[in-house]
């Protein structure tokens, strides 16, 4: 596999000033984890960009930060953004030690076609996008391939305790949670013209009301 | 049009709008939403309207849905009325939105058409707002 190689430096802007580099094309991290001391750093975010396209969360990053001899094994952790412009604004990785387990979240990847779906009987709701699954670093895959030709009627679904996860990997997102549904297409949002008068709303007993009906 | 079944008290304080949307601002269930740029209160009417205008665009085969629900009562004065002796009655139903809030998320249709059907819902809401769709999680930076 490729190794996926980023550089970074060591960040003296913390805190609240850390704003001050996303103007300057850097994007604020940390490094936490298997490490002595958590270490703040700021990457290119160009740099970023590249390395997190092949990435993603689920792939081991090679993290050299200037001024240290030893890279580090890191994934990421969490990214922050923008909600409304989607930008990355902060950037979590953690080191990893080899030896040990982890938990990471891989992408879950939808192959084939669903005869439902292709037939317009449904539409494909996919609802887990992302799968906790715990194992060693090395043994991470990258994204789990979920086979949709299963699903022929509508509201045939796909579990997590129906995937087939690689030897070595265990889901941690439990096992009944549903990855993909087939929908009825139906028009379900009838239109109906609702009378305009609204009905009532009831007010729930409140306050001195309520204790004085208890006290009754 | 949506509205609360029950609740606890009849009247509230109209509050303020700061601030942008901590939650309810990534796209939860369908693959394309309409994002809202502005703060506003968004009547259970104007909901409404928006939601017709998306199901009349997409007729059949979408799946809709409402992300924002009108739980805030507005209350009104009758009119020539002289001020005072309380607050008036209830007379309609908002919701409360800040920059950032998805309002309605669609899936199971194309994205021109999603995107065309978004277009007809804007123009029903006072705020300015935006077409999202669903980031691939793992490749946009």
């Amino acid at each position: 596999m490729e190794v996926i190689e980023l550089c970074a430096e060591r960040r003296t802007l913390l805190k609240k000033k850390s704003k001050r580099l996303l103007a300057q094309g850097y994007i604020p991290g940390i490094i936490y984890g298997h490490i002595d001391e958590p270490i703040p750093i700021q990457l290119e975010r160009r740099a970023f960009r590249e390395a997190f396209k092949k990435a993603g969360m689920s792939r081991l990053i090679t993290l050299r930060v200037k001024g240290m001899d030893e890279p580090h094994m890191v994934l990421i952790k969490d990214i922050q953004r923008d909600p409304i412009a989607q930008v990355v604004r902060h950037v979590d990785f953690y080191k990893v030690a080899v030896e040990e387990k982890i938990t990471a979240e891989v992408p879950i990847v939808l192959k084939g076609e669903s005869p439902a779906v292709a037939s317009g009987l449904g539409i494909l709701l996919h609802s887990l996008e992302m799968l906790e699954v715990e194992c060693l670093p090395t043994d991470l895959p990258p994204e789990i391939e979920v086979d949709i030709s299963s699903l022929k009627e509508v509201d045939d679904a796909i579990f997590v305790k129906d995937l087939k996860l690689p030897p070595g990997v265990t889901p941690v997102t439990p096992l009944e949670e549903e990855v993909v549904r087939v929908i009825w297409a139906g028009e379900e949002e009838e239109e109906e013209e609702a009378a305009e008068e609204a009905p009532e709303v009831e007010v729930v007993a409140k306050g001195k009301a309520a204790k004085e009906g208890e006290e009754k | 049009m949506l509205m609360p079944k029950r609740v606890k008290y009849r009247k509230q304080q109209r509050g303020r709008l700061k601030g942008k949307a901590s939650r309810g601002n990534t796209l939860e269930f369908g693959d394309y939403g309409l994002q809202a740029l502005e703060p506003c209160w968004l009547t259970a009417r104007q909901i409404e309207a928006a939601r017709r205008a998306i199901v009349r665009h997409v007729k059949r085969g979408g799946k809709l849905w409402i992300r924002v629900f009108p739980d805030k009562p507005v209350t009104r004065k009758p009119a020539e009325t002289r001020m005072g002796s309380g607050k008036g009655n209830v007379d309609h139903w908002v919701a409360v939105v800040k920059p950032g809030r998805i309002i309605f998320e669609l899936a199971g249709v194309k994205e021109e058409a999603a995107q065309e059907a978004m277009r007809l819902a804007a123009h029903k809401l006072p705020i300015k707002t935006q077409f999202v769709k669903r980031i691939e999680l793992t490749k946009e930076v």
